[in-house]
């Protein structure tokens, strides 16, 4: 690409004083001033534009925000979380402890699945709310929600225990902010199967490659079209 | 008043504690202890979306002599300890210490070799903020928690057991 | 009531006052930044948050009071009041206001009319400079030492040129005192302006102001103290009250400052084509002079917070050069252009 000729440009004496240039940028405060003074006096909440007043006017929050974790409950009220422990797989950080049980004898129908988790701990302090415990989730049962006020005097409170995960998950359904299912990703059918010829060696292996992602994407779909099913059932 | 005052909360008492944590929580200069990625974070919680000067925060000091929140946002290393401690133990009296993000609190996902595992083991930590990063209202959610904190505190009431003695030594 | 019970009402009046403005000065600027900077500032303490700079100063009050261990502990106490109660003094010789009549008595609203005037005020913020590079000296850190030899450079290579913008008006209105120069700025000039100083001395005002920012170690000129430089400076190691006496110093260096710019410059108490001891009675009058002044010396007050947030902070050495290089051969011209027209005129 042809470089743009340096141009060497020397200041004017008018330049070098500065004194317009400060006239104009007094100028411009002052008209942020005004603008700002007007507006801070208007009634509402969200007045000045740029300023989010926090704790009264809260900004929203995108849907997909990955936030506190809440565990779901299917349509009927039933507990999804199955104790399978692959969030604590996944987890990068190590963070989430899971053991599973079977329900106990008069309560099989607090639960979706045969089996449940019969703890599960989340220590949000070493959280980094990536949300491969979400993605991972065969059930659609851990769910990153949309809380970030997570502060709390003491580290023992930041341990998130089945309780609190399923209490944020009654709070955030009677605040009407629960997270939509993931959408499923569409795919293509996969190319037809070719024989691997002599000259076309690395084209077979690269259709054979594609093919194998495609049919992993199909595979996924299905699972995320289960967990849709399932978090609509 | 004199004796009001040691043997339970008498009135005046209670409203120059009232007072003095008004004026303490109402003002709390933060020394912005940002290391890592939750710097940004709380840079933006200082800035003009999410502004923490309207709790007072204004004054952002860069010497700890003159701040009384230290917010420690971001990674600290094993290297960065003994700073760490050097600046908590230049602040003047009263100071709070807001540990923000997953890797203050403990360490988050490096667990490695150089990482200190959070630095409540290190200096006295008032508010723990879970978060990597916590968004800037996180950061406000904490320091709310850090005022109310300051509210409820007693720090006349706190030279109590050394009057109690004085009056016993007295009799 | 003898003289110096008056005296000392007048003392007390202005002490007060000036703590006042300084402290609403404190609310003025954070609030007032906050605005220009798309912000709202404290809004929390008070409606308004008016209640903030009480409780900034009850914080200040009731944190503890350290001493570094190596910093000389004599001087390290003796900067803060060194810094702050001259600038303080420096009040004494501006005129508030022009004659009160309380009681058959004509009592001139300025603390004392000496007629040495703005010398006074010079000398006075000499020794705040004083206060300034102890404070950074004893503190035995290197910041602070940075902060305070540059602080004091630039304080003393500032007052040459305002020395110089003085001299001009001294040679225009032959008087050092601030009574006189603003008495012999009522009226008007060529007819249609006002007969002020700034309509007189453009060249004289602009060189003025430039070295008067630069004497209040405000941006443009902060460099001493700003944070991103030098760790606030010269009060890196001064926390509760010793940093409250220095920021408080601060803002009340800018009060003076300005009220001698209004002196000077702008006609001190007297309204532009109107005057007004036509029109009001002799209490009125004293009262309606002092608000005029107190106005104009809001708008001085104002413009510091206005420039602090426009004009970014110069490089030291630029910060010399515009000193030495730039505003004291302009005194020159000035003083020199100013005595021959004085000379031709009269």
């Amino acid at each position: 690409m042809p470089r743009r000729p340096i141009v060497k440009k020397e200041y004017t004496l008018g330049e070098r004083v500065y004194l317009v240039e400060i006239a104009k940028g007094l100028r411009l405060t002052w008209k942020h001033f005004t603008f700002n003074v007007r507006a801070s006096f208007r009634k509402g909440p969200h007045t000045v534009p740029t300023c989010w007043q926090y704790p009264e006017d809260r900004r929203e929050i995108a849907p997909i925000f990955r936030g506190a974790h809440m565990l779901q409950l299917n349509d009927k009220g039933q507990e999804l979380c199955v104790g399978c422990g692959m969030c604590a797989r996944a987890c990068p950080a190590k963070c989430i402890t899971v053991k599973r049980g079977k329900p106990a004898e008069g309560e099989e129908d607090k639960y979706a699945g045969k089996t449940m988790c019969a703890s599960f701990e989340v220590d949000m302090l070493r959280c980094i709310f990536c949300g491969n415990c979400e993605k991972a989730c065969p059930k659609g049962a851990l769910v990153l929600g949309q809380d970030y006020e997570l502060a709390e005097y003491e580290p023992e409170k930041c341990i998130y225990d089945k309780e609190r995960l399923l209490a944020n998950f009654q709070r955030a359904k009677a605040e009407g902010r629960l997270k939509p299912p993931p959408k499923p990703i569409p795919v293509d059918a996969p190319p037809p199967k070719k024989k691997a010829a002599a000259g076309k060696a690395a084209k077979a292996s690269a259709s054979e490659k594609a093919a194998k992602g495609k049919a992993a994407a199909p595979k996924e779909a299905k699972k995320k079209d289960d967990k849709a099913d399932k978090a609509k059932e | 008043m004199k004796f009001q005052a040691i043997q339970g909360e008498g009135w005046l008492l209670t409203k120059a504690e009232q007072l003095i944590n008004w004026g303490r929580s109402r003002s709390p200069w933060p020394f912005p202890y940002g290391t890592a990625c939750c710097g940004i974070e709380l840079m933006c919680a200082l800035a003009s979306s999410y502004d923490m000067a309207r709790f007072g925060a204004e004054r952002v000091a860069f010497t700890p002599r003159q701040c009384d929140v230290l917010i420690e946002a971001g990674t600290i290393t094993k290297k960065m300890v003994p700073v760490l401690k050097r600046i908590y133990a230049q602040m003047a009296e009263p100071k709070w210490v807001i540990a923000v993000g997953a890797c203050a609190c403990s360490g988050g996902v490096f667990r490695t070799y150089s990482t200190h595992q959070g630095i409540g083991s290190v200096i006295p930590v008032d508010i723990y903020v879970p978060g990597c990063p916590p968004r800037p209202e996180g950061i406000l959610y904490a320091l709310l928690k850090l005022i109310d904190k300051i509210e409820a505190d007693h720090p006349l009431y706190k030279q109590r057991p050394k009057l109690v003695e004085a009056l016993e030594a007295t009799k | 009531m003898a003289d110096w019970q008056i005296d000392l009402i007048k003392v007390v009046f202005i002490w007060v006052w000036v703590l006042l403005i300084a402290v609403i000065m404190t609310w003025v600027e954070r609030r007032a930044s906050a605005m220009m900077q798309d912000r709202l500032g404290p809004n929390r303490a008070g409606p308004f948050g008016l209640l903030q700079p009480l409780a900034d100063g009850i914080k200040l009050f009731t944190k503890e009071d350290i001493i570094p261990e190596r910093a000389r502990k004599i001087l390290f106490i003796l900067g803060p009041p060194l810094f702050a109660f001259p600038v303080f003094s420096a009040f004494a010789v501006v005129p508030f206001g022009d004659k009160i009549v309380i009681g058959g008595k004509e009592i001139i609203l300025q603390v004392s009319d000496v007629s040495i005037g703005f010398l006074y005020v010079l000398a006075l913020s000499a020794i705040a400079v004083f206060g300034m590079v102890i404070g950074g000296w004893a503190s035995n850190s290197k910041y602070s030492i940075l902060g305070g030899l540059r602080a004091t450079a630039q304080l003393i290579s500032y007052e040459v040129p305002m020395g110089l913008a003085l001299l001009t008006i001294v040679l225009l209105y032959g008087t050092f005192s601030l009574r006189e120069i603003v008495l012999q700025q009522q009226g008007t000039f060529l007819g249609f302006l006002p007969n002020w100083g700034f309509f007189k001395q453009p060249l004289g005002f602009l060189i003025f102001l430039v070295a008067a920012y630069a004497e209040a170690n405000r941006v443009p000129f902060d460099l001493p103290e700003c944070e991103s430089e030098l760790v606030t400076g010269y009060h890196t190691e001064y926390g509760s009250m010793r940093l409250g006496l220095y920021l408080f110093g601060e803002y009340v260096n800018l009060v003076t400052l300005a009220a001698i710019t209004v002196s000077l410059y702008f006609g001190g108490w007297g309204l532009p084509y109107v005057d007004m001891s036509k029109y009001l009675g002799p209490v009125a009058y004293g009262i309606a002079s002092f608000l005029v002044f107190t106005l104009k010396q809001a708008f001085f007050l104002f413009l510091f917070v206005w420039v602090r947030w426009t004009v970014p902070r110069f490089r030291y050495d630029q910060l010399m050069g515009l000193g030495w290089k730039a505003l004291i051969p302009l005194g020159l011209i000035n003083l020199f252009v100013t005595a021959l027209l004085v000379q031709l005129t009269i």
